[in-house]
């Protein structure tokens, strides 16, 4: 369980530098920290959880166990995520940086092409661990797969809190080029306080306020 | 005592394994969560129900505690009478609406069925505790989804994740006749508006 978890935290490092590495040098040395530390919190946050749920839909798992399939879990997602540092620092280079707010060029796309690797390389992490449970644990598949769920759910709203807490790993030079350590609990630009707002406002954006009467010229 | 359907259940704890919870109480969670039906076989058997009864309500007490406390100091008993109180209320309607369908089951029986409930709720909760501290922290203090929000959400699901450790238990028993089909799924719904009331008093809801 070390090993798969040094491996993850470097592995982590790898691709978090290359999240910054758009916006600054310094960006990407902060989130070869921030990244692998995401990581280490959410699965130090969520472990008595994973624990607990694991005794609930497969009792045959024992704790050492749970440790060691969440531990591969995030492994595999880091490495697989670190296998695309080459192609992320490319993109850096060749795709083009954001002038300012109101003209973003590239940085859109670099964003979201992140966000499906994430998704993508979590996806294919959690198929392979829900393959291990099957075949090594004998854990039935209906009971793995709602094992798996409820992983992936605890996971990403943990998670997805941590990354609002520790942003910015993203940025862009002209808005911001001097980011702090992390944002913590400020609001964003859409004024949502958490992660679960941010989903709530992706879901449906806030309206703009109308400027009052007496603010109109 | 439950018929003789349970002839095929799993076998039941045995005296070494209830005297350990003695030594090792916190281990009520693993025979109640983890060893389902086995624990559905020592309440048919009617064996020690004694220890199990009085070592369920300590796990349903204890472990609720540290997520009571992440609310807030005064607010360590709170979860307990959320889940546990909740419960004791509903209790002897499930026995008598029982006996009444023809269950033959002694008091202790049904509440060691129905603490089943709050034993998991409360592990649950303890679970969660950490996750609900992290919110807490990184939360901002005007936040529109504050922390009781979440803390609500994550409570539903204990409650919830009882809810489906009972039904287990009750259905897997296989001692089943239409009181045991009918009749706790409709507990269960006044078991809900009971604890959903209670988290309202509690500050909880």
């Amino acid at each position: 369980m070390r090993t798969a978890l040094a491996r993850a935290c470097v592995a982590a490092a790898v691709y978090g530098g290359t999240l910054g590495a758009m916006h600054s040098v310094r960006l990407a040395a902060l989130d070869m920290v921030k990244f692998p530390l995401l990581v280490l919190l959410t699965g130090a946050v969520c472990a008595a959880a994973f624990a607990v749920v694991a005794r609930a839909l497969a009792p045959n798992l024992g704790a050492r166990a749970v440790g060691a399939v969440v531990a591969t879990m995030f492994g595999d997602l880091a490495v697989l995520l670190a296998s695309l540092a080459p192609v992320n620092l490319f993109l850096c280079v060749a795709l083009e940086p954001a002038a300012s707010a109101a003209q973003l060029n590239d940085y859109p796309l670099f964003l979201g092409l992140n966000m499906l690797a994430v998704a993508v390389a979590g996806s294919l992490a959690v198929a392979r661990q829900g393959r291990a449970l099957l075949h090594r644990f004998g854990v039935r598949p209906l009971r793995a797969s709602a094992l798996l769920g409820a992983w992936l759910a605890l996971s990403l709203g943990v998670g997805g809190q941590g990354a609002f807490y520790l942003r910015p790993f993203f940025g862009i030079t002209a808005v911001d080029p001097d980011p702090p350590l992390f944002e913590g609990a400020r609001p964003d630009f859409r004024g949502a306080s958490n992660f679960f707002e941010v989903v709530g406002h992706l879901l449906s954006p806030p309206r703009r306020a109308r400027p009052s009467r007496a603010n109109r010229s | 005592m439950i018929e003789s359907a349970t002839a095929d259940l799993p076998r039941a704890f045995d005296d070494r394994e209830m005297y350990a919870l003695y030594q090792r109480p916190h281990r009520v969670a693993d025979l109640v969560l983890a060893q389902w039906p086995r624990f559905v076989a020592t309440v048919a058997a009617g064996g020690h129900l004694r220890l199990l009864v009085v070592s369920m309500v300590a796990a349903s007490v204890v472990f609720a505690v540290p997520y009571g406390l992440v609310l807030g100091l005064h607010a360590a008993w709170r979860v307990t009478a959320l889940f546990l109180g909740s419960l004791l209320l509903c209790v002897p309607a499930l026995h008598v609406f029982g006996a009444y369908l023809g269950q033959r089951r002694s008091p202790a029986q049904t509440l060691a069925q129905a603490l089943s409930l709050s034993t998991v709720a409360a592990l649950f909760s303890l679970a969660f505790a950490p996750i609900l501290w992290f919110l807490a922290v990184t939360n901002a203090p005007g936040a529109v989804i504050d922390t009781p929000m979440l803390s609500r959400w994550l409570l539903a699901v204990c409650f919830l994740a009882g809810v489906g450790h009972l039904l287990r238990c009750t259905w897997g028993a296989r001692a089943l006749g239409a009181a045991d089909l009918m009749l706790v799924p409709v507990w269960l719904t006044l078991l809900g508006f009971v604890t959903l009331r209670m988290a309202g008093a509690l500050g909880l809801g």
